[in-house]
């Protein structure tokens, strides 16, 4: 296992670094920040002033090699637009986006693999029929549709729940819910189809030949067995959380990486940009190792090296 | 009662306890929803929208302010200014002023705020409004200081209005966030529940009576009216028409924004007829009450009525789709190409429905002949266009733009967007220039007089653009406060201007 995550590690770390230099180079090419910093009546020699101050009057190979330079060290630099370490930015972020995540893909796995494997226990039930249905549509709702009809329906309708906020748990419900709707939707086809397959292996036969509960067969023989596949869409859904949690955290006012990000980009924050998608992508490669690990636990025939 | 149940009402009423508004409803403490929440609250700022509504003659007072109606300059911290000549203004200061921080507001405190704020060494924005000009300062007394403009500016009194006067231990290079003045309220916090300000109890003028005050920001403009609705917040700013369904809470006003579409003059946008032909084929009208609010008004020329300069002679262009067809043909039996393809260049996320009205004009100017296409450009690429120097090659292409002047003079338009030198001028007319140089060294009815002209001129003669509207935005105003915005309600909201309506 050591030797398999230094493997993965020492990829992880080219690709990572191939990565931030493309954002580099990319992010110049979208336009110079003393156009969008500085009011749009700012004269030309005020922009070449801005420029000047932040460097962004010379060749680009030499802000390459500047960059480079701070990166060796973990220095991305200060962001143009509050005068900070853009790293340290980029981690205040980060916490609220992962629970963000964390609380949003542990509430769709449990309800999808549980619906998922109860509508595969009877396919094309009623049961079955509606949680195909309900998944359907879940999963093919955009979130800013959901978000914006569930303040209007539980904040202002219903007056349930707070409309948006950070501070109180219930403040967290809408949010997580809209971020959800969708993982929780694809997991549950994706664990009904494998859970029908797995149903109807031998193994489980044998179970059922030799008298045992339903329940048993399902959750502790059956679901193990199906939960690979699972495990992977869960991974990616998961990681696009962490990476497009934009618009929720934008619409309910979470001081999150995609909010920051989306901030960043709008103003040509190149400093936060590059940190926010280093940290990112490191953020996803520990779950990619996470979910490596969690396959070999479930699945002995995996052989890591 | 069984544990099912138990467990049921204790989840009730934990999410209740969360949800309460109640703690701040029974004090002075209102809550505002911005849209955008901005990077710092510098009060060398005070001009940048979204850090305005926030510091601007709450935290950080300027010398002197406008008028919300007729734009007149009047007092704040400075009581009296005089022109001794030479480009040099006399201030004097307000007596038994101090900021938050205990220490006396002095000549030498202003003197500091006005070189911080002519500093290279922190971007202030707040010098874009003076560009081109420097400003220096001198301590003469206690409450007595000059100003030296160079080149000497008639609108010094103006120019005051734009010199926020932040404490003198504000940092030299770097912009605050958390900013020292002497107003109203002052800096609290700011964290993830928003920016909160707290009433300043030592401060020069009428005591205000909203006690605190947080700001906190939320991108969408349904949720910003849907917090009021539910009295999470008290105000919202800047609504959508089609979030604004709540006749009793929703405020309509003039935000000193106009719009128009820049022509670039190339063929067949190079033909005057083909200028007027636009401007009649375009239905201000149909837009009115429809995509925009039925508060908006069809304008003239790009500054609102109150600026000083603007033409009151001049007409709303007519809607006669038939006379310019007529033009039209007219044009291209005199050879202009009127079939080569023209540009609409919009700027994404302008202002609301901005999408839905060019495409209504984009039809009104395909049934007239024209061959009109939309291109929806993001900020960067759309500045690369209306800016000097221009791009070597350009098409026909028409811009769409908006221009907010709150200042009280034309001449904070004129010269950027008319004279030949102007920054985003496409016109190179010398008899606009003549009036704009003149007009600039004037003072009084004749300064007025030539800024008249001179739009009478770009209106009529030269026609650069199709003026569309004198904008308005929509505020959400919640039962448990008093406010009624005004023209500077955009960019100077004064929490001392809100009362409460129970006491």
């Amino acid at each position: 296992m050591g030797s398999y995550l230094s493997k993965r590690a020492v990829w992880s770390g080219i690709s990572l670094f191939l990565l931030v230099v493309m954002v580099f180079f990319m992010a110049r090419l979208t336009g110079s920040p003393a156009d969008l910093y500085l009011p749009i009546d700012a004269p030309n020699s005020m922009r070449e002033e801005f420029a000047r101050l932040h460097g962004f009057d010379q060749p680009v190979l030499v802000q390459f090699f500047t960059f480079l330079r701070g990166l060796v060290m973990l220095d991305f630099g200060e962001s143009l637009r509050q005068n900070r370490p853009a790293l340290a930015l980029v981690l205040e972020a980060m916490p609220t986006t992962l629970l963000l995540a964390f609380y949003s893909i542990a509430i769709a796995l449990i309800v999808a693999v549980v619906t998922g494997a109860l509508a595969a226990w009877r396919p094309n039930s009623i049961f079955d029929r509606i949680a195909t249905l309900l998944s359907l549509i879940g999963a093919s709702l955009p979130n800013f549709w959901i978000a914006i009809v569930g303040v209007l329906v539980f904040a202002v309708g219903l007056e349930w729940l707070p409309t948006s906020g950070t501070g109180s748990v219930a403040q967290w419900i809408l949010p997580v819910a809209v971020l959800a709707i969708r993982p929780c939707g694809l997991i549950v086809q994706i664990a009904r189809s494998s859970m029908i397959s797995v149903l109807s292996a031998a193994y489980v036969k044998t179970a059922r030949a030799k008298g045992a509960k339903s329940r048993r067969i399902i959750f502790v023989h059956a679901l193990r067995n199906a939960m690979l596949p699972v495990i992977t869409v869960a991974g990616d859904q998961a990681a696009g959380i962490i990476n497009g949690a934009v618009i929720v955290e934008t619409i309910f006012g979470f001081p999150g990486i995609g909010k920051l990000m989306i901030d960043s980009i709008t103003y040509r924050d190149f400093a936060v940009i590059q940190a926010g998608v280093m940290v990112t992508a490191i953020a996803i490669f520990m779950l990619n190792v996470v979910i490596d690990i969690a396959y070999a636990i479930l699945d002995p025939r995996i052989r890591m090296n | 009662m069984s544990s099912k149940s138990g467990i049921l009402q204790a989840f009730a009423i934990t999410i209740m306890a969360a949800t309460a508004p109640a703690a701040y409803a029974q004090t002075a403490s209102i809550k505002i929803a911005v849209p955008v929440e901005p990077a710092n609250i510098d009060g060398c700022n005070t001009t940048v929208n979204g850090i305005n509504l926030i510091v601007k003659e709450n935290i950080v007072e300027t010398l002197t302010v406008l008028d919300p109606n007729d734009s007149k300059v009047l007092p704040r911290l400075a009581t009296k200014w005089e022109d001794t000549g030479n480009g040099v203004w006399r201030v004097t200061l307000r007596d038994g002023v101090t900021f938050h921080d205990g220490k006396p507001l002095n000549a030498d405190a202003v003197v500091k705020a006005v070189e911080r704020m002519q500093s290279t060494g922190v971007t202030c924005l707040d010098r874009t409004k003076i560009a081109n000009v420097k400003l220096t300062a001198k301590s003469i007394d206690d409450k007595t200081l000059e100003l030296k403009a160079d080149p000497a500016q008639v609108l010094m009194p103006v120019f005051l209005s734009f010199i926020g006067v932040v404490g003198p231990d504000t940092s030299p290079t770097q912009l605050s966030r958390a900013p020292v003045g002497t107003g109203p309220y002052q800096f609290v916090s700011w964290n993830a529940d928003g920016v909160q300000l707290k009433r300043n109890d030592g401060y020069w003028g009428k005591k205000p009576e909203v006690e605190n005050a947080t700001f906190v920001f939320r991108g969408e403009s349904a949720l910003r009216a849907a917090m009021v609705k539910t009295g999470e917040a008290d105000i919202a700013y800047s609504i959508s028409p089609q979030d604004a369904d709540d006749p009793k809470m929703d405020k309509a006003f003039l935000n000193g924004e106009t719009t128009r579409i820049r022509f670039i003059m190339q063929p067949p946008l190079d033909d005057i007829r083909i200028r007027q032909a636009l401007n009649l084929g375009f239905d201000r009208g149909a837009l009115v009450g429809t995509v925009f609010s039925d508060e908006v008004v069809p304008a003239t020329q790009f500054i609102l009525p109150k600026i000083n300069g603007y033409n009151p002679d001049l007409k709303v262009w007519p809607y006669d789709p038939k006379q310019a067809m007529k033009l039209v043909q007219e044009a291209k039996t005199a050879g202009v190409p009127v079939d080569r393809p023209i540009r609409l260049i919009g700027r994404t996320n302008f202002f609301p429905n901005q999408g839905e009205a060019l495409q209504a004009i984009q039809q009104m100017w395909q049934q007239i002949g024209l061959n009109v296409k939309i291109e929806m450009m993001e900020s960067a690429e759309w500045l690369k266009l209306v800016n000097k120097p221009y791009p070597a090659e350009r098409s026909a292409m028409m811009i769409q733009e908006m221009h907010d002047n709150n200042n009280g003079d034309a001449a904070f338009t004129m010269y950027f967007r008319y004279h030949s030198k102007g920054q985003q001028s496409e016109m190179n007319n010398p008899q606009v220039d003549g009036l704009i140089d003149k007009a600039m060294a004037e003072t009084g009815a004749q300064r007025t007089k030539d800024f008249q002209e001179a739009n009478r001129i770009i209106a009529t003669d030269v026609i650069p653009a199709v003026p569309m509207y004198h904008m308005v935005s929509q505020m959400r105003v919640g039962p448990r406060v008093n406010y009624m915005p005004n023209a500077l309600s955009t960019v100077q909201f004064e929490l001392s201007d809100i009362t409460m309506t129970k006491k």
